[in-house]
């Protein structure tokens, strides 16, 4: 009873899995009850289990509490009693259909429609009527599992904002009254659940270049099982780029995600992610911490993964387009193909980064941009393409930790010390505590040991 | 062996916006914890336990719905008017008091804005 590390099963993994489950059962009206369904369930676990002992299949357990659940809630609900009665009828009608702990295909799928729960209910949600940024933000809450701060400090915006959004998304949802969405209406949704699917990558990947959020405030509840999350961050931090990994590979293997209209899109995040998870384990190392890319043992690196990822980037040439996917894989790929830091191909990369500047253009590609050109011609160039762009580039890339990291490194090999110096206080005060902020002092500070 | 023995119990004080909402069991406002934070306080619980273990007695839990019975006959309970609730229990040993309150303050989640516990030794002969 008393075995540390967690509760048997992810608490997050199986939150989405079930809230999909739910919602497809319940239809989009229902979804806040799914959500609280979900969430009671969850609670009355961590209430439970750790005292008495975990089920011996929790998610099974998990599943029975939430839809009872649900099934109360939509009972007490007068005014929807006819229509709960409907749904008791359907839910209590076929209950071994359903396996929650299983391959969580989540109920009978028909013909063309994409069978993963998760899936299905993602694309559902990436309803175009919404801006990206929204159907973002509720994708990335309800259905992978991350609370509001997550999204917020993910997305580089206010908790307050966040959380508007995604009651705006919920509202347009629930109106639609159906969840579902025919097969013939997936294609236009693609674009969105690429989207959701990339934020759910890189919140898994992202953590040497973790940047400061502008305005989240973590609320008191939060803050102490923040500081124990970061004991455990990397295996959640891994299981997101594993979700979103599994996801775009169901997605690829619809036809939908293989045609000509988007599958060189869907081929290209698939190459993104696979280049990069191929050498994620390599990027930490025993006590935690984060290894630079010059440093990282690449023996470690994955290559059958590599291998996969460069076969995914083939099938994303073909046809005329080309995303922010493509230029982001093709980088990752210029990496991997390197048998070291010393022998890669900068040039290559500054051609990739140039492309994606007059094609893709996004504002966080500039510090790798300006860190690839200082690699080819020298840290000068590097500061001279801050200097071009630091007009245009948003408050949330200038103020961020990164990019004071970016223009200390710079500084310090030009032989700037002054403002090394000073750029390098901006990205300490910047940067998380943690190993983060460790990884930081030490690169910006070489022979000075960090504080244990 | 501690010589003594414990009584924790859990109080929260609905009147508090953060108590008021969980007692609600509104999960899906901006300030309800995420999956990935209940998966860090079950961990946190966990080792809490283990590094207690020789203090536990009883676990206890969460209190649900009751009943009270008195001298007039028996009502429902416990009181809505109460302002502060008695929401779960646990059983300690220790050697003294401020032991016992140390183990129960460790304990994650108990003590937290709305939410406090309160330890009174179980008097022995």
């Amino acid at each position: 009873m008393t075995h540390s590390g967690g509760p048997p099963v992810s608490f997050r993994a199986v939150s989405s899995r079930l809230v999909a489950l739910l919602a497809c059962r319940l239809g989009a009206a229902h979804l806040d009850t799914a959500e609280d369904a979900v969430q009671t369930a969850l609670v009355r676990a961590l209430e439970l289990w750790p005292r008495q002992g975990a089920p011996e299949k929790p998610e099974a357990w998990l599943f029975r509490v939430a839809e009872n659940h649900a099934i109360s809630m939509l009972r007490s609900e007068a005014r929807r009693a006819r229509l709960a009665r409907t749904h008791v009828a359907a839910l209590s009608g076929a209950p071994a259909a359903v396996d929650p702990g299983g391959t969580g295909t989540g109920g009978p799928a028909l013909r063309g429609e994409v069978a993963d729960a998760t899936l299905r209910t993602l694309l559902a949600c990436c309803d175009p009527r919404l801006p990206l940024e929204t159907q973002l933000v509720f994708a990335l809450k309800t259905l992978c599992g991350l609370s509001v701060s997550e999204v917020a400090a993910h997305l580089f915006a206010t908790q307050a904002a966040t959380y508007k959004r995604y009651a705006r998304a919920k509202a347009v949802l629930k109106a639609r009254g159906r969840l579902d969405v025919a097969p013939a209406h997936y294609a236009a949704r693609v674009p969105g659940v690429c989207a959701v699917l990339y934020a759910l990558f890189t919140a898994g990947h992202l953590r040497a270049d973790d940047v400061v959020r502008p305005g989240a405030d973590t609320s008191p509840t939060e803050a102490p099982a923040d500081q124990v999350h970061t004991d455990q961050v990397h295996a959640v931090r891994h299981a997101l780029c594993d979700d979103a990994l599994r996801l775009v590979r169901v997605l690829a293997g619809h036809p939908v995600g293989r045609g000509p209209a988007h599958g060189p899109t869907v081929h290209a995040l698939g190459a993104l992610m696979l280049l990069h998870r191929a050498r994620l384990d390599a990027r930490v190392d025993a006590a935690g911490g984060v290894v630079r890319l010059d440093a990282q043992d690449r023996a470690r690196w994955d290559r059958r993964m590599i291998h996969e990822g460069l076969t995914w980037l083939q099938r994303a040439a073909s046809g005329p387009h080309y995303t922010r996917y493509h230029g982001e894989a093709a980088i990752a790929a210029v990496h991997c193909m390197a048998p070291s830091f010393e022998a890669t191909p900068w040039d290559e990369i500054v051609a990739h980064y140039a492309r994606l500047a007059a094609h893709a253009p996004a504002p966080g590609h500039s510090v790798g941009h300006a860190l690839a050109l200082a690699e080819r011609d020298g840290p000068r160039a590097g500061l001279a393409h801050f200097a071009h762009i630091a007009a245009d580039a948003p408050a949330w890339l200038t103020r961020s930790a990164v990019w004071a990291a970016a223009h200390a490194d710079l500084h310090r090999r030009a032989g700037h010390g002054e403002k090394a110096r000073a750029y390098t206080a901006k990205a300490l005060a910047r940067a998380p505590a943690g190993p983060v902020r460790d990884a930081l002092a030490q690169r910006l500070n070489p022979g000075l040991n960090p504080a244990p | 062996m501690a010589q003594n023995r414990y009584l924790c119990m859990q109080i929260s004080t609905p009147h508090t916006k953060e108590a008021a909402a969980e007692d609600a069991g509104s999960s899906t406002g901006a300030g309800a914890p995420s999956p990935g934070s209940m998966e860090a306080m079950y961990a946190a619980f966990q080792a809490w336990q283990a590094q207690f273990k020789d203090h536990i007695v009883d676990m206890g839990g969460p209190l649900g719905d009751g009943r009270i019975a008195t001298a007039q006959g028996i009502k429902d309970g416990p009181f809505i008017e109460t302002k502060e609730l008695i929401g779960g229990y646990m059983i300690l040993t220790a050697d003294t008091l401020d032991e016992a309150v140390e183990v129960a303050r460790a304990c994650p989640g108990v003590v937290r804005p709305g939410s406090s516990i309160e330890v009174r030794v179980i008097r022995q002969p």
